[in-house]
């Protein structure tokens, strides 16, 4: 699920005015600070990012914490690229001068929308880089609020601060009516009304884009503060998503054929979803003042979504750009401790055909169809010996580990291969390990003890 | 208001009418001109109109126009361009 392509599809979609952020952490992961030898890839994937967001019409991106571990160089070099400007209000050069904008104006819908930026520490212990210091928000916010405040319908905050800081700033300055957050959770978050501020979030790695539906008023004031009204909403925008997926699939008759209990409920929610909109709708008139409304869906970018072909040929391009660097061959020690799943075959015959009719055995196949094989994100949970510090010696693997072999599972067994009696293998392999690439991220219905007899379909 | 042309009969107690005395004799009420009083009025009404009209597209500029906004989002896209496999 995800994926540039998809959302660029999923963007190209028939939608009134809009604006389209991101609010950090865009271009680097985790590991790439953990593992600074993912760096030289993870630059020309970055590159390809900022390409992409420029196609898909990107009014504005925050810089987070985890963007400068390229470098203060790079990052500026990404933003000459970018048809779109990276903000930051409090990331400064050792002058005390802004790398960045500290905010954009923008009209859309008739809206003057101000979008500012506020750059979070870069996690994991690890300082900002020695040429950059990030200014504490107090220093710069209320000063800028003050600023744009008269020439501003809508305030936007992308912060990349801690959850408890946002939550902070929406409490003492009720003139930032949004505040979109990154590097809280990998989860969404759905709108959270505090004070006069909406917060939400979006989950990690790009599977679901958020939608909010803002009918501003001059009032700047959001109408949802009691509760009844929010539940309202909240319940509309799940219907509201229900009934707009089985319209695009066809209608009642095509996706509940053969169900008339089916159809029936969603006649039935259909016209719950009526009545609530009539609802929500009388609800505003009721107010003196006309008041600010939302509604809001996260779209999952689901594998069914076809690809943008202008966003698949640039990322194609650039994986190709990345395979020029895998040339880092020379195995360490620790990849000489496995023999290949071929050497347990002489031995364990069964085990090994029925092993070889896996996914397991098919898992770099996967990666090499989709030209993902060099990818360093990837390649570690699609081959034998490898994990997320070393993923970038996958050009130097033995074909015989190419594969989720046994060694993935039960160990490196070159000790083993050469004197079975003498050093046997620990033995079973614990949930924990499965779950390293069985993650809920990318396998949700994993189940170690119905999951683990696929390895062996032969074996109780 | 009443009409400088007509007389008015006041109310016993004085009522509604309390306080006000119609001193103007009856050959000065006859001969006050109506045409006379009416160019002003129209002509405040006229000016009103004309600086009116002239301030519309100012006010009309000031009232806000919102649209509905659709707002996509995302973040901690973290690199990652496509899924795996």
């Amino acid at each position: 699920m995800g994926g540039l392509s998809k959302r660029a599809t999923f963007l190209q979609d028939d939608w009134p005015p809009n604006l389209r952020v991101d609010a950090g952490n865009l271009f680097f992961d985790n590991n790439v600070i953990r593992y600074p030898q993912r760096l030289p890839q993870a630059r020309i994937t970055a590159q390809a990012i900022v390409e992409a967001y420029n196609q898909m019409g990107y009014d504005a991106v925050c810089v987070a914490g985890r963007d400068l571990a390229g470098g203060s160089a790079f990052l500026l070099e990404l933003a000459d690229r970018a048809h779109f400007p990276l903000l930051s209000a409090n990331l400064v050069d050792n002058r005390g001068e802004l790398l960045f904008p500290a905010s954009v104006s923008l009209k859309r819908a008739g809206l003057r929308i101000s979008l500012i930026g506020l750059t979070g520490e870069p996690g994991l212990g690890d300082a900002a880089p020695e040429e950059l210091a990030i200014l504490p928000w107090q220093e710069v916010l209320p000063a800028l609020i003050q600023e744009i405040k008269p020439s501003s319908d809508l305030i936007i905050l992308l912060s990349n601060l801690p959850p408890q800081t946002n939550r902070v700033i929406a409490e003492q300055h009720q003139d930032i009516h949004l505040l979109l957050q990154s590097g809280s959770t990998n989860h969404n978050m759905a709108p959270l009304l505090l004070n006069n501020t909406l917060i939400s979030q979006v989950g990690h790695e790009g599977k679901y884009v958020g939608h909010l539906r803002l009918n501003w008023t001059a009032s700047q004031k959001w109408q949802s503060s009691d509760n009844e009204l929010l539940n309202l909403q909240k319940e509309y925008d799940r219907l509201d998503w229900l009934v707009s997926r089985v319209k695009k699939r066809g209608g009642p008759q095509i996706v509940y054929r053969d169900d008339e209990e089916k159809q029936a409920a969603f006649a039935e929610q259909q016209a719950r979803h009526q009545k609530l909109a009539e609802k929500i709708k009388e609800a505003a008139g009721r107010s003196s003042v006309p008041q600010a409304t939302f509604s809001h869906q996260f779209h999952p970018l689901q594998s069914s979504l076809a690809d943008d072909p202008r966003i698949n040929a640039l990322l194609k391009d650039a994986r190709q750009q990345a395979n020029q660097l895998r040339r880092t061959r020379g195995l360490n020690n620790h990849l000489q401790e496995y023999s290949g799943s071929s050497s347990c075959r002489s031995c364990h015959e069964q085990i090994h055909q029925a092993w070889a009719r896996t996914r397991h055995a098919a898992a770099y196949q996967t990666l090499t169809t989709r030209d993902q094989n060099n990818n360093q994100r990837c390649v570690y949970c699609h081959v034998t010996g490898l994990n997320q510090a070393n993923a970038h010696l996958a050009a130097g693997l033995g074909d015989t580990l190419k594969a989720v072999g046994c060694e993935a599972c039960h160990g490196p067994a070159a000790q083993h291969a050469a004197a079975p009696a003498e050093a046997p293998l620990p033995g079973l392999p614990s949930a924990s390990l499965c779950l390293t690439c069985h993650s809920p991220e990318h396998d949700d219905s994993f189940n170690f003890d119905i999951d683990r007899a696929k390895v062996h379909p032969t074996t109780p | 208001m009443q009409s400088p042309t007509k007389s008015v009969r006041l109310p016993a107690g004085g009522g509604a009418y309390a306080g006000h005395v119609d001193t103007a004799p009856a050959w000065g009420r006859q001969r006050q001109p109506r045409e006379k009083k009416m160019p002003v009025a129209a002509a405040t009404l006229c000016l009103f109109l004309v600086l009116f009209t002239l301030s519309l597209p100012t006010v009309l500029a000031a009232a806000p126009n919102f649209q509905e906004l659709a707002l996509f989002y995302t973040n901690d896209v973290g690199g990652q361009t496509e899924p795996c496999g």
